[in-house]
């Protein structure tokens, strides 16, 4: 384990017992809970996979906050993807959608539950190390940007995505 | 007709039913620009599931009980609704769906008749596990556990859990939509479903009885007993629900108003919605939920905001074990990972307990609370518990006091909560949030006038209160004076009349927002600026025909469907009635009250928390929220009626609008004990007969109103009851109305204070113990000494009132009404 990540984990660990010892057991235990209901149910365990074309990951659910959004954008170790080779769907079979048609009048909705497959054409895949991908969504009703940001090394896809639908 | 879209909101305090008028527990609402079902159970801010049907099959039919022509009986807690399917034309589906506290969950009857010939049917129930609370938004777990029990089936996910059982025991179960035999499953479950095999004939019916209910899983097992008596006989926990509601109403104020029943009808449904949102899930928590369908937990802002209205209802008890909820978790250290700072209050609590920190705003509406309840109840001494609480909350906002100003910086309150995440999740999650204040999607940095007077009005409590003095040698606190100085000064705004939205690096922020309208129902501002503040916010930019936008529709960065930057909010409308009663303007004030009562009435008794700012047009917008009814409720009894606390001995105070002849006449009068006051209609219209007593027991002690221009004058009550009828303050015309039950108490011999409910009184002693008096007739005018005779007991403040004896109008939303659908 790195350094970082055993700071990491020593710095949860001594929040959880605060938490313990200022609440009770039971709010400790409540809050780790959700914590790993958070981690758990967004991203797909399957994690990043990467094909000819690019990269593909998906999500379970849409991150903290659900609805219409006029904006979406995906940062590949940092850098903005342009957002006409983003592409996203909801499921197997459904039409590809591009970041770049998504608009305050031409919404993504993603309501709680629903399953969104993401592609990344055209991105550079590293050999066997770790990518940084981060999803930020622009609410229609709701400013502030929200954002999701995960980390996987990418595994080869079966098949390349399919490019519609 | 029944509208599909309108919703049904069915609670008992421990558990919801959120459904539209179809029959299934399905309702269709826009949130955040797109629909979604928000139908279901609901309970212990927990959402249970998700959408809940029941369909009919034969070989030859299949038909969901939604789809067919129903008409329903809404009360608070329940529905009763008779459905026809056009499948078969001869059948007749009688149900009722009850929210039921004890065990927590919804309990759902049905009964199958027919005039036809004898045959056999199925009954499918299908339901979407949810089992999450409801502040995390948006999510809905894919992977469950069941387990079969001899009582039923227990879905489980993490440490939440649900019981569904039926009466009779299905003759299938189905997970996924697949047959299952029951044992043990772990994996991901997207619908739970059993089907009952029925034979039914003429003279014999069928009956199911399905049951839902849940929270933490640990509990369901210890509930077990419970939901098998409920099952055995629904009637037991249908009444229980029922005593929920009718004990509120027969134990909280009334108020009539014979000259504008539409304002009668308002107080009414919003004193219904208020019960609505009482929330008392377990393990000692307490509060009122923030909204429904997506803020069904405890938001202690929203809470802040809600309390007073509690406290004018006469639930102290409710106030107190909210507060003790709140107080019980605030850190006594920074907790990063929440969020949390040392003496700051929760911004969310919900069942677990589950919860979330860092605002800017929610700790400095507690010490005023806290300062109310015990005004309101006459408790004494202040609980050390309490104590140290408020002291807690002063540490907090010395720490935030900007040094060069006195005033209260905010913003980066929930940095901590993403860096200390970030820091050991393999997933981490942000909101690019700088700022949380109430209007917490807008950046308002870095010292938002509403905090600056929430802290003006903190910090005067506190010093009344002698609490928060800054330890030996850390310097003092400004003056509070010199505090309203500075805030009158620096966010002065002459060219609109009006005051800035922020200050930012010492500069002006001139946004035009409602929010300056705090500093005149703080009574930070001499009179002629009040005035000016509350005209200027009347004008159309700000103020709609709907309520009151969040920012004027001048302002460049106005959006009319953005949150804060341009909706309309009914608690920025409540914030207008307010200042514009304390400001003397009370034909605004009515306006604004007006409003919201329209809003009620058109919402059936529900509130929406947004509308557009272009149009009157809920959007992203639970559609009842705390923060649209309790606000307009205390109006009514602190600016309208012009009732008041006083702070010292048992006495209720009445402020009437200064200047008025009333208010002349009540000066004289006032702080006599059983006094009777009267005079004439404040705009000169009529003159009003006022007369009211109470209890030397002792209700309510009063404070005098916090404005500069308020009257500090008391009334000391007679009786037990403070049951009145005098002139509200702002109707024109013949000004007459009747206010009922005010909150009563009386100490007990154990020495505690409780409320003295009617029953108790009537049990205690005679019916003079609560005395009542009435306005005026409305063929004339009344002088002085004028007044109707007293009415019998049975009429009197807080009397038990049969349910047969309320209109449909006085219970609430959408209760007593009946609505049906074509198919």
């Amino acid at each position: 384990m790195a350094r970082g990540a055993w700071s990491g984990l020593l710095s949860l660990l001594r929040e959880g017992y605060r938490i313990e010892r200022e609440f009770g057991l039971a709010t400790m235990e409540s809050l780790a809970e959700i914590g790993e209901l958070l981690e758990q149910s967004v991203v797909d365990s399957a994690g990043i996979r990467c094909g000819a074309t690019g990269a593909e990951f998906e999500f379970h659910n849409p991150p903290l906050r659900d609805g219409a959004f006029g904006g979406a954008t995906v940062r590949w170790n940092g850098a903005l993807v342009p957002p006409e080779r983003v592409r996203f769907r909801p499921g197997e079979g459904t039409r590809w959608r591009t970041g770049g048609d998504v608009t305050p009048q031409s919404p993504l909705i993603w309501r709680p539950g629903e399953a969104m497959q993401w592609a990344l054409d055209g991105v550079e895949v590293p050999v066997g190390r770790p990518v940084r991908i981060r999803l930020e969504l622009a609410s229609v009703a709701i400013p502030p940007t929200v954002w999701v940001e995960f980390e996987g090394i990418p595994r080869p896809l079966p098949v390349g995505p399919e490019r519609s639908g | 007709m029944g509208d599909r879209s309108a919703p049904h909101l069915l609670t008992s305090g421990r558990s919801a039913a959120l459904l539209d008028g179809s029959g299934d527990l399905t309702l269709l609402q826009e949130s955040r620009g797109a629909p979604s079902d928000w139908g279901g159970v609901y309970a212990r801010h927990l959402r249970l599931t998700g959408p809940w049907t029941l369909t009919l099959t034969d070989p030859a039919h299949r038909q969901r009980l939604g789809e067919g022509t129903s008409e329903f009986r809404w009360d608070p807690f329940g529905a009763t609704g008779r459905h026809h399917l056009s499948a078969w034309p001869d059948l007749t589906v009688d149900q009722q769906i009850v929210a039921v506290a004890d065990p927590p969950g919804v309990l759902r009857t049905l009964q199958i008749s027919t005039l036809g010939p004898a045959r056999e049917i199925a009954v499918e129930s299908e339901f979407v596990p949810f089992l999450v609370p409801v502040m995390v938004e948006g999510l809905r777990p894919g992977r469950f556990t069941a387990i079969t029990q001899p009582e039923g089936l227990i879905v489980r996910q993490r440490g939440f859990g649900l019981l569904e059982a039926t009466r009779p025991a299905p003759a299938r179960r189905y997970l996924n939509r697949a047959s299952w035999i029951g044992g043990r499953l772990e994996g991901p479950i997207s619908e739970v479903g059993t089907e009952h095999l029925v034979w039914i004939g003429p003279g014999r019916p069928a009956e199911i009885r399905y049951w839902i209910g849940g929270g933490r899983a640990a509990e369901l097992r210890r509930e077990e007993e419970g939901l098998r008596l409920a099952l055995d006989d629904p009637g037991v926990p249908t009444r229980a629900s029922e005593r929920f509601w009718s004990s509120w109403e027969e134990t909280t104020p009334r108020m009539r108003f014979p000259d504008a029943p539409w304002l009668g009808t308002a107080y009414d449904q919003a004193r219904r919605a208020l019960r609505a949102l009482y929330s008392l899930p377990d393990g000692g928590i307490a509060g009122l939920v923030a909204g429904y369908p997506w803020y069904a937990s405890i938001w202690c802002r929203d809470l802040a905001w809600m309390l007073p209205a509690v406290l004018w209802m006469g639930d102290f008890g409710q106030v107190r074990a909210s507060l003790d909820t709140v107080f019980r978790f605030q850190p006594s250290r920074d907790l990063p990972i929440l969020g949390a700072r040392k003496g700051s209050l929760p911004m969310q609590i919900s069942t677990g307990p589950v919860l979330l920190f860092g605002t800017a705003d929610t700790p400095l509406y507690y010490p005023d609370l806290v300062d109310r309840y015990l005004d309101h109840s006459g408790e004494a001494p202040m609980p050390e518990g309490w104590a140290r609480a408020l002291e807690g909350i002063a540490g907090w906002a010395r720490a935030r006091r900007d040094p060069s100003n006195g005033l209260l910086t905010h913003g980066h309150e929930v940095e901590d909560l993403v860096a200390a995440t970030g820091a050991v999740a393999r997933v981490r999650f942000g909101i690019d949030q700088p700022d949380t204040t109430i209007w917490d999607s807008a950046d308002r940095r870095d010292q938002a006038i509403d905090i600056q007077v929430l802290w003006y009005t903190a910090q005067s409590v506190l010093a009344r209160r002698g609490i928060g003095a800054p330890p030996p040698g850390r310097g003092t606190d400004p003056g509070i004076d010199r505090l309203a100085e500075t805030i009158r000064r620096e966010y002065r705004w002459p060219e609109e009349g009006y005051l800035v939205d922020s200050l930012r690096a010492g500069r002006p922020v001139r946004a035009l927002r409602p929010n300056a309208l705090r500093a005149v129902s703080a009574g930070l501002l001499p009179r002629p600026e009040a005035r000016r503040l509350v005209e200027r916010a009347a004008r159309p930019d700000l103020l709609t025909p709907w309520g009151v936008r969040t920012l004027a529709s001048t302002d460049p960065s106005y959006a009319p469907a953005v949150y804060h930057q341009g909706q309309v909010w009914s608690l920025a409308t409540a914030w207008l009635a307010d200042a514009a009663f304390a400001a003397g303007d009370r034909e605004l004030g009515m306006g604004a009250l007006r409003t919201l009562a329209d809003r009620l009435a058109v919402e059936g008794g529900y509130a929406h928390e947004c509308y557009r700012g272009d149009r009157p047009e809920p959007f992203n917008s639970c559609f009842l929220l705390g923060f649209s009814i309790a606000p307009f409720l205390t109006v009514l009894f602190e600016r309208l009626w012009g009732l008041r606390r006083e702070g010292a001995g048992a006495s209720a105070a009445r402020a009437p609008g200064p200047g008025s002849r009333s208010a002349r006449r009540s000066r004289r009068r006032y702080g006599r004990p059983r006094s009777r006051t009267s005079g004439s209609a404040p705009d000169g219209s009529g003159s009003t007969g006022a007369r009211a007593r109470s209890g030397s027991g002792g209700p309510a002690p009063a404070r005098s109103p916090s404005g500069p221009t308020a009257p500090k004058r008391s009334w000391r009550p007679a009786g037990r009851c403070g049951s009145a009828s005098w002139a509200p303050m702002g109707l024109k015309g013949p000004n007459r109305g009747d206010l009922e039950g005010s909150p009563c108490h009386r100490r007990s011999r154990s020495g505690a204070w409780s409320r003295s409910t009617d029953r108790s009184r009537r049990s205690a002693g005679s019916p003079s113990r609560c005395p009542r008096a009435r306005s005026s007739p409305s063929s004339g005018p009344m002088g002085p000494g004028r007044r109707r005779p007293p009415r019998s007991s049975k009429g009197c403040a807080g009397a038990p009132k049969g349910r047969s004896g309320s209109s449909a109008a006085t219970r609430g939303p959408r209760a007593g009404r009946s609505t049906s659908r074509p198919a």
